[in-house]
């Protein structure tokens, strides 16, 4: 049996790039599943309600780019109540307020408000891309602040 | 760059004369030769003489990086060739090699193939493949699996 130093391990890990496989790496063994952790930069969740906030930042404190999913798919067909939620608002206010180094949000189906827009342009200094699908209140003047932010990039 | 050779010794005691150039794309050696210029010997502890030998195939094919594409088509073609001549426990001596001699290159080469192949893997495969021990609880690794499978799985989503 070999020994792997942990930057080797690493060092693979760096490569694995989807999502299923960074799970089960993590369920390989403890000490895995700790340089997973810190090393996940791209995390995806399926379903906002899934999972709170402070338990996502907790177990991947780098993460850099996240992809967020809302309210389910039959929504489209307006079968969703409008108050069901899928707010990202709580989700912007937990990373900003953890400092994680976002680059990266990607949401489909949730909710974003002036105010969601307005904090995510001042909170996170790297933030390089935002991408909305089929989201919920687009308001003009939270996409001004974030585009006067992103016009200084 | 003059055609000083310089031998290397594997743990097994095999030796290898390669041009100084070659050996210096070992950054383990690179280090030693700055330390002491006179050196025409050196003694790698950690690594077999099967595997130092592979190294050194990779070191010479690698010798000068050139910057045009057709070159750089070239050695990404020969490196594909060159990682499929090996199996899984053989690319594990190698990434522990290239991590040793530090040979940037090669460690990303190698991980990236081994990235590939435990694609799709499950866990129990890659503890297999990694003889690495289990030491979850029951409890804890159940834990694990269901806020993976919960959270952050997206087995029916489609990337866009």
């Amino acid at each position: 049996m070999n020994y792997f130093p942990d930057e080797v391990i690493e060092h693979v890990f760096d490569f694995v790039a989807s999502h299923k496989d960074r799970n089960s790496i993590s369920l390989v063994c403890k000490s895995w599943h700790k340089i997973e952790r810190f090393s996940r930069k791209n995390v995806f969740i399926g379903n906002c309600y899934a999972i709170n906030p402070e338990r996502l930042i907790g177990r991947f404190p780098c993460l850099k780019s996240l992809t967020l999913k809302g309210k389910p798919h039959f929504a489209d067909f307006n079968l969703v109540p409008h108050e069901w939620g899928g707010f990202v608002l709580p989700w912007i206010d937990a990373l900003a307020r953890s400092r994680v180094g976002l680059e990266e949000l990607r949401l489909k189906r949730m909710v974003v408000t002036d105010e969601s827009l307005e904090l995510l342009s001042r909170s996170f200094a790297n933030f390089k891309s935002l991408v909305l699908v089929s989201c919920e209140r687009f308001p003009t003047d939270g996409l001004a602040s974030l585009l006067s932010l992103l016009s200084f990039i | 760059m003059s055609s000083n050779k310089i031998v290397l010794t594997s743990s097994d005691g095999e030796s290898f004369e390669v041009e100084e150039v070659v050996a210096r794309k070992l950054q383990i050696v690179g280090h030693m030769l700055e330390d002491d210029c006179v050196i025409n010997e050196i003694p790698l502890q950690n690594v077999t003489g099967d595997i130092l030998s592979m190294v050194i195939e990779y070191c010479k094919t690698h010798v000068d990086e050139e910057e045009s594409e057709e070159a750089q088509t070239k050695l990404k073609t020969w490196d594909e060739e060159f990682m499929k001549k090996f199996d899984i426990k053989t690319l594990l001596q190698i990434i522990l090699a290239a991590n040793y001699l530090n040979v940037k290159g090669l460690l990303d080469l190698v991980s990236q193939t081994i990235a590939d192949t435990i694609k799709d893997y499950t866990p129990e495969q890659i503890r297999e493949v990694f003889g690495v021990e289990n030491d979850y609880t029951e409890e804890e690794e159940a834990e694990v699996r269901k806020e993976n499978a919960w959270a952050f799985d997206e087995a029916d989503t489609p990337k866009p």
